[in-house]
């Protein structure tokens, strides 16, 4: 049984949103007319997903998404789009709604799409339950070639390890997701490419046009990046190397100087060490070990 | 392939109000910079000094977000100029915290606070 909130401020709309999800059958549907209530009804009856209208009175859907991408992560939320609610509809899809139905084709689509979300929750509530506090151990190794648009992946997967051998809390992953992303930026263009933050000191436009340059020149273009990951309970561990000739950590200037503030240097570090228990080079300079601790708070 | 939007720029209540939007990852840095100072230089030119930049879509970020908003902050005429920030979470707090760049910058809890404030007769000239 699957139970679905219909968020509308039209009688009409609810009415025939919940006559085609309680047609097929296996759903439970509750109701609420505007994101407040919403709210109240989540609290209340912790239904398995949303399905909610954009343009309402008190609270919109987009507010509403993100009300709930933040106090309920896991429930899903589908939105019925009308004529005019395109842009809010984009808006609240990059805040995390699961999906979209557009409301002259309810009739069609809507069963179907909620059937889909809820297929691919089950699986994921599976899923997690297999992983959370289960996993002992997880130790993984990444060659990547030096393509910035695989960082963001690997963060990602990154912290979702985190998260399921229970490390750290939620403000903690994501930093140790800054920390980690800080370091794979840092061998993408100062390690492999060998771009410097002078140059982004003179003009950042020229630091960029120098590391595209390079993109297409060997030695750089041909370096890669490698990672390793290792998790246990107690700790996880990640270790970034370059395939540059590598550099002095001492000598970067302290960001945090009054005098450098105007000065793009050095907070790439500052995050790093900051976020991370301890931190670490190899004697070349091209290689950083970060280890994050468990978090004392979570054996409390 | 779309131009990708990493944020949108009104005036409200005469206040220019910078709405970052969530996916700032650090890998879109050159994107970011460069829209961040087309932005600034916008701003210059129409005699904008004052800027509020909007966290409350951004769970988190990195030193690319902090030298966007000190190319904002320069475009506005650094020691002339003023940025301010509202609605940032602990996350995005503690990196502003720890890059000492609210020394310059004035941190407000929301963007109401910030209007209250920046909107006042005596921020407008």
């Amino acid at each position: 049984m699957t139970t679905v909130l219909i968020v509308d401020d039209s009688a009409a709309d609810r009415a025939l949103a919940s006559g085609l999800l309680q047609k097929r059958g296996g759903n439970k549907v509750l109701f609420a007319t505007n994101g407040i209530e919403a709210l109240a009804q989540i609290e209340m009856h912790l239904p398995d997903l949303v399905v909610t209208d954009l343009q309402m009175p008190d609270m919109n859907g987009l507010e509403l998404v993100d009300a709930i991408k933040k106090n309920y992560p896991l429930i899903p939320v589908i939105l019925m789009t009308s004529k005019g609610s395109e842009e809010i509809a984009v808006q609240a899809l990059r805040s995390g709604a699961a999906s979209y139905v557009p409301k002259k084709t309810l009739a069609r689509d809507l069963s179907e799409t909620v059937e889909m979300v809820a297929a691919s929750l089950r699986e994921d509530r599976a899923h997690s339950r297999l992983m959370f506090h289960r996993m002992t151990k997880s130790d993984s190794t990444f060659e990547l070639p030096n393509d910035l648009t695989l960082i963001p992946p690997l963060v990602s997967h990154l912290r979702q390890m985190t998260r399921y051998m229970g490390v750290c809390n939620d403000s903690d992953r994501l930093r140790v997701g800054v920390a980690i992303e800080e370091a794979l930026v840092n061998a993408y263009y100062h390690g492999n490419l060998e771009v410097s933050s002078l140059l982004r000191e003179q003009n950042h436009n020229q630091y960029h046009d120098l590391a595209r340059e390079r993109m297409e020149k060997p030695p750089y273009r041909d370096r890669k990046i490698h990672v390793e990951s290792r998790l246990t309970r107690e700790q996880a561990t990640f270790i970034v190397r370059d395939e540059g000739p590598g550099f002095n950590p001492e000598t970067v200037p302290d960001p945090t100087d009054q005098k450098n503030l105007d000065r793009p240097w050095g907070r790439g570090l500052l995050l790093i060490k900051t976020f991370m228990d301890d931190l670490r080079f190899n004697s070349s300079g091209n290689e950083i070990t970060m280890v994050k601790q468990r978090s004392a708070s979570l054996d409390g | 392939m779309e131009k990708q939007k990493f944020f949108t720029n009104e005036m409200i209540q005469g206040v220019a109000v910078v709405t970052l939007e969530s996916e700032l990852s650090n890998y879109q840095g050159d994107a970011f910079l460069s829209a961040i100072q087309e932005l600034g230089e916008k701003y210059a030119r129409d005699g904008t000094n004052v800027a509020l930049v909007d966290f409350s879509r951004v769970k988190f970020f990195g030193s690319s977000v902090l030298e966007g908003l000190r190319l904002l902050w320069k475009e506005l005429g650094a020691g002339e100029g003023h940025v301010s920030l509202c609605s940032l979470n602990e996350v995005c707090d503690q990196i502003i915290h720890l890059s000492h760049f609210d020394h310059v910058w004035t941190v407000y809890p929301d963007r109401q606070a910030a209007l209250t404030e920046l909107s006042a007769p005596h921020n407008n000239g």
